[in-house]
Parts: C-alpha cells; sequence; structure tokens
C-alpha cells in the first residue's frame, strides 16, 4: 500500500529530517513510527500526503509512484487518504456536522450523500446528538474524534496520524486508540506518529524508530523501548 | 458541477462579507480610477469632434458653396493645382456633399438646430488643403485669394481655428491618461491585496481543503470570483459616474450660443454607452487578474 525507497529529505541543504528510509506497509497494517521530537516522523507522513517531496528516493502509494505525479492529481491522491493531528485541524466556525461534511462538500459530493455519510460516521466515532455543536464546547477527546470522523468519512485507503493522542490524557487517548483499531479493523492502513510509550506498548503492532532521521529499528508487535 | 458553482458563489460572499472594509476600498478605488479612464475617453473624443475637419494636419479648408457648376468648380481645382509649390498636391483632398455632411454630424453632434438646417443637399462640399510652406502670411494670403473665386463660399484656417484646442487636447489627454493608468494600478494591487488577506484570514480552511482532496481550481475559483465582482462593482459605479457626468456637461453645453463651436464638444450617447462597456470590460479584466495573480501566488500546493 505505501512504500519508501532509499528516501532522504532535506530541510534546506543542512538539514537532514529523513536519510535513506526504506520500509513497506501492507494493506490494512497498522504501523506506529516513534521517536523523539523532530526524529523525522512527521516529515514521513507529509512525504506519504505529499506535503513534502523527497530530495532522494521515490514514495509509492497505491502502486503509484507519487512524486512522478503532477500536481493536478495531487488532490486526487489526497482522496485515498484521511489526516488526522495533533491540534485536530476543525475549523473553528463550523459545526460538527459541517467540519464533516466540508471533507465531502469540497470534493464535490452531493447533498444527499454527505445527508447520509456524515451522521453515519458521527456514529462510528460516538459522537451522535453532537451535530450542532462546535469545536469549542467539545472536549479534547471529543475534538480529535470530529477530527477522525473527517478523515474517515470519505472512506480512504490511509489514515495517517500525527501524535493524535499528543493532547490527550490517558484514558481520553485509549478511547481515541480503540477507535483507530476499530477503523483499521475496516481494512484502512494506519501509519501513526507517536511518541505516547502507553500506547505503543499496549496495542503491540508494528514499531518503526527513527533517530535523528535514520531508521534504527522495524519490529513486527514492537513496544516503544 | 452545480455542486461546485453553489460552493464558490457561498464562498465569495461569505469572504465578502468577513473583509467587508478592504473589499469596499479596493471597490472605490476601482471605481474612481475607472471612471477617469472613462472621462479621458470623452474629453479625447469631445476634442477629436472639435478637431475632426482638421485631421491629417489640413491646413486650410475651402468651403464651396452648394449650388456650385462644374465649370466653377473645376476651375477651383485647378487654381489650387497650379500651385504644388506651395501647396501638397498628394494631400489635397476633396470632400464631396455626402462626405461633408457625414463630418458635419460629428461637428454639430450636439447643435442639433444646425444640424437640422442641414442636408446632404445643401451642405457645402470642401477641399482640404495642406500647404507646403509653414509662413502664415502666405497661407493667408493664398486664403485671401481663393475667397475671391468664384463659386467658393469661404475659406477657414487651422491656425484661427484650433492650434490652441489641438494643444490643450494633447496636454489634457496625456494628463488624464496618465493618471487613470496609474489609478488602475493601484485598484489592481487593492484587489490583489484584499485576496491575499482574504487567502490569509482563511489559511487553516485551506490546508484543511487541501488535504482532503480539493482540487486548486476549486480552491481558486471564489477568490477569483471575488476579486473579479469588485473589479466589476467598481466599473458599474464608474459608469453610473460616466453617465451623470456627461448629462450633466451635455445640458451645460446646451446653454451656449448654437454655432460657437463649443456645441461639438458634446458626445454622442452611442459613444458613451460603447465606453461603458470598455470599462465594465477593464474592470472585470482587472479584478480577474488582480485576484487571479493573488490566488496562484499565495495558494501553492
Amino acid at each position: 500500500m505505501i512504500r519508501l525507497e532509499n528516501v532522504s529529505k532535506l530541510y534546506g541543504n543542512e538539514i537532514v529530517a529523513v536519510r535513506d528510509a526504506s520500509f513497506d506497509v501492507a494493506k490494512g497494517e497498522f504501523v506506529f513510527l516513534v521517536g523523539q521530537s523532530g526524529s523525522g516522523k512527521s516529515t514521513i507522513l507529509r512525504l506519504i500526503n505529499r506535503q513534502e517531496r523527497p530530495e532522494k528516493g521515490n514514495v509509492w502509494v497505491a502502486g503509484r509512484n507519487i512524486n512522478e505525479m503532477s500536481n493536478s492529481q495531487i488532490p486526487y491522491l489526497r482522496r485515498t487518504m484521511g489526516n488526522v493531528f495533533q491540534d485536530y485541524k476543525l475549523l473553528p466556525n463550523k459545526t460538527v456536522f459541517e467540519n464533516v461534511a466540508f471533507a465531502l462538500d469540497v470534493i464535490g459530493k452531493p447533498k444527499h450523500v454527505i445527508a447520509q455519510q456524515v451522521p453515519q460516521v458521527l456514529d462510528l466515532v460516538g459522537l451522535a446528538g453532537k451535530e450542532g455543536r462546535f469545536p469549542e464546547q467539545l472536549s479534547g477527546g471529543e475534538q480529535q474524534r470530529v477530527s477522525i470522523a473527517r478523515a474517515f468519512v470519505n472512506r480512504p485507503l490511509i489514515l495517517l496520524a500525527d501524535e493524535p493522542t499528543g493532547n490527550l490524557d490517558p484514558s481520553t487517548g485509549e478511547g481515541i486508540m480503540s477507535l483507530l483499531e476499530a477503523i483499521n479493523g475496516t481494512g484502512t492502513t494506519i501509519v501513526m506518529a507517536t511518541h505516547d510509550h502507553r500506547v505503543v506498548n499496549a496495542m503491540r503492532r508494528r514499531v518503526i524508530q527513527l533517530d535523528r532521521g535514520v531508521i534504527v529499528r522495524d519490529q513486527e508487535r514492537g513496544v516503544y523501548e | 458541477m452545480i455542486q461546485h458553482v453553489s460552493y464558490a458563489l457561498r464562498e465569495t460572499v461569505a469572504n465578502f462579507r468577513r473583509n467587508m472594509t478592504l473589499s469596499v476600498a479596493a471597490i472605490i478605488t476601482s471605481a474612481v480610477s475607472l471612471l477617469l479612464v472613462g472621462t479621458t475617453f470623452l474629453i479625447q473624443r469631445a476634442f477629436d469632434n472639435l478637431l475632426v475637419q482638421w485631421r491629417g494636419d489640413v491646413g486650410m479648408i475651402v468651403f464651396i458653396r452648394p449650388d456650385v457648376t462644374p465649370e466653377a468648380l473645376q476651375y477651383i481645382e485647378q487654381n489650387l493645382k497650379s500651385q504644388p509649390n506651395v501647396i501638397d498636391l498628394s494631400k489635397l483632398k476633396y470632400l464631396d456633399k455626402a462626405g461633408s455632411f457625414e463630418e458635419a454630424k460629428r461637428v454639430f453632434a450636439g447643435d442639433s438646430t444646425t444640424l437640422s438646417l442641414l442636408s446632404a443637399e445643401t451642405i457645402p462640399s470642401q477641399f482640404k488643403v495642406v500647404p507646403k510652406t509653414t509662413d502664415p502670411d502666405l497661407v493667408r494670403g493664398l486664403a485671401n485669394q481663393y475667397r475671391t473665386l468664384p463659386g467658393v463660399a469661404g475659406v477657414s484656417l487651422a491656425e484661427d481655428e484650433f492650434d490652441v484646442i489641438s494643444t490643450l487636447s494633447g496636454f489634457v489627454r496625456t494628463v488624464t491618461t496618465a493618471m487613470s493608468l496609474v489609478l488602475l494600478a493601484v485598484a489592481v494591487i487593492l484587489i490583489w491585496n484584499t485576496i491575499r488577506t482574504a487567502i490569509f484570514a482563511r489559511r487553516r480552511e485551506i490546508e484543511v481543503m487541501k488535504l482532503v482532496g480539493a482540487t486548486d481550481w476549486f480552491i481558486r475559483v471564489p477568490f477569483i470570483l471575488e476579486g473579479l465582482i469588485q473589479g466589476l462593482l467598481g466599473a458599474i459605479a464608474a459608469c453610473a459616474g460616466l453617465w451623470t457626468l456627461n448629462s450633466v456637461w451635455t445640458s451645460g453645453l446646451a446653454g451656449f450660443k448654437a454655432g460657437t463651436g463649443v456645441s461639438s464638444l458634446v458626445v454622442p450617447g452611442s459613444y458613451v454607452t460603447s465606453v461603458m462597456i470598455s470599462l465594465l470590460v477593464i474592470g472585470a479584466v482587472a479584478g480577474g487578474v488582480g485576484s487571479g495573480v493573488a490566488s496562484s501566488k499565495f495558494l501553492d500546493v
């Protein structure tokens, strides 16, 4: 589903964010990217959704080399993946329903599809009945659920999560993780960057560890260390 | 498709509201600059009307009585052609009754009384004479000589009629054109800046849109539309201003006596309409270009 081949990413000419990284992620896998802040976890996610382009190497998504895609093809690439962030990135002037519907609206989905799919996904993430609230009226965990609903409403092949539990207390974080696990259970491939060792140790999934941009460990059913 | 159009329109209106003061400033600036552009056109046209009969370095016009006999006309023409060292024969031009009537329609555009007295039958035909010499006394001497020829109704000299006007017209044209170009540039920059601010205000939303896979054009179109509408609204205001200005001008000129020449400064309504259409086009293009450049510059993937 995702393949990195000897990928290097520089910021400026000197700072190396990722150095010679290679790995494969199979369809339906759940992978943790772990490491210190600045170790290159987020950069790898940004290379996969092509917010960044590597200086060296190739990134493949669903069988296509995304570095060779033209800019006009990128939106269609991104429709195959959802993104979840530490800071949720919700739109404060839109309600829960509107925030989720927005993702379908801007890719031109018709109204009746939106009216059908948004309540379904809100139900899935456990926010039924809170459609009319604004983000500031929700707890952190609920806001992250909205953000997951927005990422998942289009039924993407891949979900990229960047520190989704970073702003949440442990028990709320657990709730988010079981939600991601449920989504993974539907066949969606998940790549999640985190430095939350409790989460990683509890889940026992594949762990790719980065240290200053270099992959130092790639382990099935790993722990954080 | 309908989904896209309705989205673009909704967003355009919402952007407009959010950015009210800047949008209004952009609209007013484009209105003022376009009004000036329009006024420049009208002033040029007014002067052109005044000078239309003197186009092409014409220095002297010999008017021929409408009831002239063919023999007399031929005699006058021979007389003019007999002085190739003073008159530029290659530029000597005879304007028959029909041609003279067409020209008179412009000269007397605002003087319906005079115009109603003229017809293709009663109008004098004319010779347009381009003298080779620059000596005014010599030209004046020629004019006096032609006045005495049978069949000649009168002779007008360019230097009596239009030297001042021509200089004035050139000056006004340069100044108003320069001012309107500067103001137009200011309007484009203001629209550009409004769009930049709008994009900045919505950067979070745009980031999300990109991540969920909205196409560049889908994101861009509302902004381009916004700039285009700003330019167009400015142009509409400018058209209203221009129309008012021209009405006041026309009714002001009506107070002058017929035949003083001032009435030629009236600009016909059909011309004003075509200027207004150009203003709408210029406004929309300027707004579209300003916002188009801003949105492609600040919305990079």
